[in-house]
């Protein structure tokens, strides 16, 4: 397959326009760009030729690489349709074609959950996974970021190269999905984190059907969505996996694979295998995610705020393991040289006591359970109401990692009846 | 002018002034920026006109009780470094037992030459400035407090719990196997060393400011442990807690 990059300019001269031109084919979304550290478009010559293709424009010989045909001809079919049948055992192949173009990562077994790593090697893939300790969040927001290096006699500061190898992120869950969805919201309001989109617009987002435990609540929070935010979403239908294509860049990552057309059999298999996803998580929560934003409001007061507080160990645990708190503390530091230093940032939770610490040591969220709420609100009602969704995904991980064993469900379940009561 | 330090060792495994030598890439800027003037595991000169004393080791003769005095008499500023000085560490497991009896299971039948006191931490018998935790403690947490005594500014102490560091590095829970892990009471700064090793956290680096003991002796009872089994997990490093209480 080729992997050749052609610039604005090479288009611009076999089409017959100016680049600016080709500039306006790619911020129209015609014609897929990717773009250089130094902010310059460079355009596949793979994607290059399907847009020329698309538009009827005749296509240079030398852009075509060796295999190109080979791969057309295997695919022909596939190419127009949007729902294939990918065997499991081609899986490997599958991740061995994205590792050309992208940096793969994928959920491997760890101690007894799972974890989102990069992937050198196929075989530790392991698909059919309940749930990661952190939720893929991490490949947009790392844990810790280093933001800018400075110097203090030169007064100059520098940031760090990006790392501009696209990422594919393998096996995310539909309700991990829509954590970054809610990210990329968050992110993008105001003026748009750079940081955050130069990793965000990179990735491809391939997903998988899930086995939910008895922590998982998705269809009660409606974040069980198959087709939103993925490029690809590989339903799991036995020994085969149902692959929607959702985007071209997903399709682009399936030539070759030895995918075939689905048929109505298989097309029922998918359905009810989703439904199994959603069915089986969720039942828990009584009340609706409609209501929880008032539930919040009216239960500010409600007693049962206390005793979670007594509960609760301020370790920090359910934020750092939850798909849409995005709270950070930025720390610069000084080089023994006492010139030369860095700033960078690292994920930060209101659950701690520093978190809501001013100068002079005093603290405007000193409860325990005042953190807590906070917590309850930040994701059903605060954030809810502009996105129109709740800020809680019902992964479960909260619920699952929390050593004082404080739901976030049982929290909803008692506000409810405490509320009722008042 | 460079600021002269000076390091000193009481009840310990002189482990701690083994990471300050174990700074390899750092050592020579160290040197550059400090004159040493006392450190008996690495020079012969010995002075007492230090700026800085960094002291090891806890507390524990009076012996150590005059030379520590003298020492904070000399230091503008003194640092203690490594659990057996910031909070007695695993010293403190004598002070749960008769002294006398300590004193001859340790030097049998010359017990009567050697005179013992309950074991302290560094804190608790002169002013201590500031402190590097842990056991041993981290060399960057060292770096870190040079840097800053150096720059004229507090060092960072780290507040929040293991479990912040052990959540970031994606271990799985240790109280999911069933163990009882100290993370969630003991002061972060460690990078969740033993649980990134499967290993619990011990409470090397002492308690956070504010424990939530309610809380953690919930978690420990629900997992059916009596007090005393409770009171022997924190008592390897944290038994000042008890000692205070």
């Amino acid at each position: 397959m080729t992997d050749r990059l052609l610039g604005t300019t090479d288009i611009a001269r076999h089409c017959g326009v100016t680049t600016e031109t080709v500039v306006s084919w790619i911020k129209s979304g015609k014609l897929n760009a990717c773009s250089t550290p130094g902010g310059r478009y460079r355009i596949a010559a793979r994607n290059c030729i399907e847009f020329l293709k698309e538009y009827g424009m005749p296509v240079p010989e030398d852009w075509i690489g060796d295999d190109e045909d080979a791969d057309q001809q295997t695919d022909e079919e596939s190419s127009h349709m949007n729902q294939l049948v990918l065997p499991k055992t081609n899986v490997p192949r599958l991740v061995d074609n994205l590792r050309k173009s992208y940096r793969v990562f994928g959920p491997v077994p760890r101690g007894n959950s799972s974890a989102f790593v990069e992937l050198d090697d196929a075989a530790e893939l392991q698909l059919d996974y309940t749930t990661t300790i952190l939720p893929p969040k991490k490949l947009v927001l790392p844990a810790q970021e280093e933001l800018l290096e400075f110097n203090t006699q030169t007064w100059q500061a520098r940031e760090p190269e990006p790392d501009t190898k696209p990422v594919a992120a393998l096996g995310v869950h539909p309700c991990d999905m829509q954590g970054i969805l809610r990210l990329d919201f968050v992110f993008r309001k105001g003026q748009a984190e750079s940081n955050y989109f130069d990793r965000r617009d990179r990735m491809l987002f391939i997903g998988t059907s899930c086995n939910p435990d008895e922590s998982c609540f998705c269809s009660a929070v409606g974040t069980n969505k198959f087709d939103e935010g993925f490029d690809l979403f590989l339903t799991d239908i036995g020994q085969s996996y149902l692959v929607s294509i959702l985007t071209d860049r997903g399709r682009e990552v399936l030539k070759g694979l030895g995918t075939k057309a689905a048929d109505e059999i298989d097309l029922n298999e998918m359905a009810k295998a989703r439904e199994r996803c959603s069915t089986h998580a969720g039942g828990q929560m009584q009340p609706s995610a409609s209501t929880l934003p008032l539930l919040a409001k009216d239960g500010e007061d409600a007693a049962l705020w206390e005793d979670i507080g007594s509960r609760c160990l301020a370790c920090g645990t359910c934020n750092l393991v939850c798909p849409t708190c995005y709270c950070f503390d930025v720390r610069d530091e000084l080089n023994l040289d006492l010139k030369s230093g860095k700033r960078s940032r690292f994920w930060d939770s209101c659950q701690l006591d520093e978190f809501a610490e001013v100068a002079g040591g005093e603290s405007f969220r000193k409860e325990r359970s005042n953190r807590q709420k906070h917590r309850f609100n930040r994701k059903f009602r605060y954030l809810a109401g502009e996105y129109g969704a709740p800020f809680c995904v019902g992964c479960g991980r909260c619920i699952r990692q929390c050593v004082a064993k404080i739901s976030i469900l049982e929290t909803a379940n008692d506000l409810e009846k405490a509320v009722a009561n008042l | 002018m460079k600021p002269k330090v000076a390091f000193f060792d009481f009840t310990s495994c002189e482990g701690c002034q083994l990471q300050k030598l174990n700074c390899e890439d750092e050592l020579v800027t160290i040197l550059s920026a400090v004159e040493v003037v006392n450190f008996r595991e690495a020079t012969s000169v010995r002075r007492d006109d230090y700026d800085i004393a960094f002291v090891e080791g806890s507390i524990s003769s009076p012996t150590c009780v005059e030379r520590i005095r003298k020492i904070r008499e000399n230091a503008k500023v003194l640092v203690a470094i490594g659990a057996c000085a910031t909070t007695g560490g695993i010293n403190m497991l004598k002070n749960f037992r008769p002294l006398e009896e300590v004193r001859e299971y340790v030097y049998g039948d010359k017990a009567g030459y050697f005179d013992t006191l309950p074991v302290r931490p560094v804190g608790q018998v002169v002013k201590v400035d500031y402190k590097i935790h842990g056991c041993p403690m981290d060399k960057q947490d060292y770096i870190e407090t040079v840097t800053a005594l150096l720059s004229g500014r507090e060092p960072r102490l780290t507040r929040y719990p293991v479990c912040v560091e052990c959540k970031t590095a994606e271990n799985p829970c240790r109280y999911d196997f069933g163990e009882i892990c100290l993370g969630p009471v003991t002061r972060a700064g460690c990078g969740a060393r033993c649980p990134s090793n499967n290993a619990i956290c011990f409470g090397c680096r002492g308690l956070v400011d504010d424990p939530k003991t309610d809380a953690a002796d919930d978690v420990l009872r629900e997992r059916g442990l009596s007090v005393q089994d409770i009171l022997k997990k924190y008592r390897l490093f944290c038994g000042y807690a008890e000692v205070a209480q």
